[in-house]
């Protein structure tokens, strides 16, 4: 009876499970096993922990893990503290909130390179629309935002934040608003104002959901390379706007060396794997209807 | 509504406008640039509004760049993909809901689990083997590593399993085979959810641009993203031409979400609030 569902189920999962196999198991599989060989193609192999080694004496590599920290400290916190406040807002309203929650969201269904085209434009040095603001609120001298390493990781940040409102207000806008309405009817009978309401109700309720986007954000950043090279282009490292999947394309397209590219991408592997473990043990830690 | 109440909503409406603008103002900057002509982008200051629109703008990129092609390879790209990749998610999805046998959890747990690995990590091998398979240069190397979406497969799995059983021993007393049974009353039953999954997997797909970077290298294969970023280092500062490509880009993705807001706003509410 059991082997006969087998049977029977083969023919459904089967396309799946061979797609999953060619590129999904079996390149996980192989970036470890290349990571470790001192060669840099598969051609040959030479079992070894020198790449690893490589990898981290590589100034490029330490640089792109550096900007990837940053962009990913900065700009995680900075858009959910912008997306809690949006979101406390809209709950608060009740005119226009489909049309705010339409605009807010735009920039997730746009094309990520479009628009950072167009970022890229507003922060241009000379004709930049950006530049025109600061020096007429603040007498700034023009800032040449994407062509110089000190500010390029910024520009980028902030194009970052931009783009990741959208997601993190929608599902902040969607977890608030499932909060039962009693409790703030309960509050107000109690005297609470809106700010007691809201650090007192709203955040405690919230917190798993704050810690999802948290997560969903960090594992997004680490992951940034589409802004980076639509912002910034092809040569970001030489704007020391490396991350760490534009030096795994640059090894890859640039180098042609499998092997550390391998090796970083295991890097990045366990950094995503270690932070989706710790949101899963802090969404369990902060569910209060799962405690 | 006392002073303080109304006081109180003006700001909050404020604020919200403020970051209104902020979200949509670089889609206008898009928008009004592409029309401007070529001198008066680069002029200092920039106009916020230019004082003739320059529609020719649009015909002159398509002249300087065959933005058409790639418009038609994205949408062949999507069509395709959605095709094979809705066939191969529900069949999964089927199979995962209807049947049982020993170790299936274990192996939907394991499906599950590669949400985990970032794509990014998986590219290496990949962009090998689709060499060796001389898949470069093909329609269906840009989304055939994609079309088994496990996350689209466990919404899909929970679509069928809220579906009564009786209806399927109704269906097997009327004489419906297993699969009649999946394809005439169970996919019809989930199509918001099947609906859904499609609008999402239609905007990855659209906007996928790594992958198609990397697995293509003749012109006449590129999609539109790597057309857009190709056509950068081609026309360097002529930003109204770069806004016209720009907008080629993201209107087709701006009218499918004027259309189906609701379905895509509840489609990644629900993958949210689940996780």
């Amino acid at each position: 009876m059991k082997q006969e569902g087998l049977k029977k189920a083969l023919p459904y999962l089967l396309p799946s499970f061979i797609i999953l196999t060619i590129f999904t198991f079996y390149p996980l599989l192989n970036a470890f096993i290349q990571s470790f060989n001192r060669l840099p193609t598969p051609d040959q192999y030479d079992f070894s922990l020198k790449t690893y080694q490589w990898l981290f004496k590589d100034t490029t590599f330490m640089n792109a893990i550096q900007n990837t920290l940053w962009y990913s400290l900065i700009t995680v916190p900075v858009s959910i503290g912008i997306s809690l406040m949006i979101a406390a807002l809209l709950t608060s309203i009740e005119r226009l909130r489909v049309f705010f929650q339409t605009v807010y969201f735009l920039p997730y269904v746009t094309s990520a390179v479009a628009v950072a085209f167009t970022w890229g434009y507003l922060f241009n040095a000379d004709y930049g629309l950006i530049n025109l603001i600061l020096g007429h609120l603040f007498g700034l001298a023009k800032i040449p935002w994407i062509k110089d390493p000190q500010y390029a990781m910024s520009a980028v940040m902030i194009f970052g934040v931009w783009r990741s409102l959208a997601f993190n207000v929608l599902i902040l806008t969607t977890g608030m608003l499932s909060i039962d309405p009693q409790y703030y009817k309960a509050a107000r009978v109690d005297g609470a104002n809106n700010a007691t309401s809201f650090f007192k109700i709203t955040m405690p309720l919230l917190a798993p959901v704050v810690s999802y986007v948290f997560t969903i954000g960090l594992i997004n950043a680490f992951k940034v390379f589409t802004e980076v090279y639509a912002l910034i282009g092809s040569y970001a490292r030489v704007y020391k706007a490396n991350t760490m999947v534009f030096y795994i394309f640059d090894q890859l397209w640039v180098y042609k060396d499998y092997s550390l590219a391998s090796a970083a991408a295991v890097v990045l592997l366990v950094i995503i794997l270690v932070l989706t473990l710790f949101s899963r043990w802090l969404a369990r830690k902060t569910d209060y209807n799962a405690s | 509504m006392s002073i303080k109440k109304i006081t109180g909503k003006t700001i909050s409406y404020l604020i919200l406008g403020f970051f209104a603008l902020i979200t949509l103002f670089p889609f206008y900057w898009m928008a009004i640039t592409a029309l401007q002509d070529s001198n008066s982008a680069i002029t200092w200051p920039p106009q916020l509004w230019p004082k003739t629109l320059h529609w020719e703008n649009f015909s002159r990129l398509l002249e300087a760049a065959p933005f058409g092609r790639y418009f038609y390879n994205s949408v062949v790209v999507v069509i395709l993909d959605l095709a094979v990749s809705m066939v191969v998610m529900s069949f999964a999805a089927f199979g995962f809901s209807h049947y049982q046998f020993r170790g299936k959890e274990t192996i939907f747990m394991l499906f599950l689990a590669t949400m985990m690995v970032p794509s990014e990590a998986l590219i290496i091998t990949n962009f090998r083997t689709v060499a060796k398979l001389g898949w470069f240069d093909t329609y269906h190397v840009l989304f055939l590593p994609y079309v088994a979406g496990v996350f689209y497969i466990y919404l899909l799995r929970q679509a069928f399993e809220g579906v009564p059983k009786q209806l399927y021993l109704a269906a097997k007393v009327d004489g419906c085979t297993d699969f009649q049974y999946f394809a005439k009353i169970l996919v019809p039953i989930a199509r918001p959810m099947m609906i859904t999954i499609a609008i999402l997997k239609i905007i990855a797909s659209w906007n996928s641009f790594m992958w198609p970077l990397l697995v293509t290298n003749t012109s006449k294969m590129r999609v539109i993203s790597y057309g857009l970023v190709a056509f950068q280092s081609e026309a360097g500062n002529d930003f109204p031409l770069m806004m016209a490509a720009s907008i080629f880009t993201v209107a087709p993705m701006i009218v499918l979400y004027l259309i189906a807001r609701k379905k895509i706003i509840d489609g990644i509410a629900r993958g949210g609030i689940k996780g």
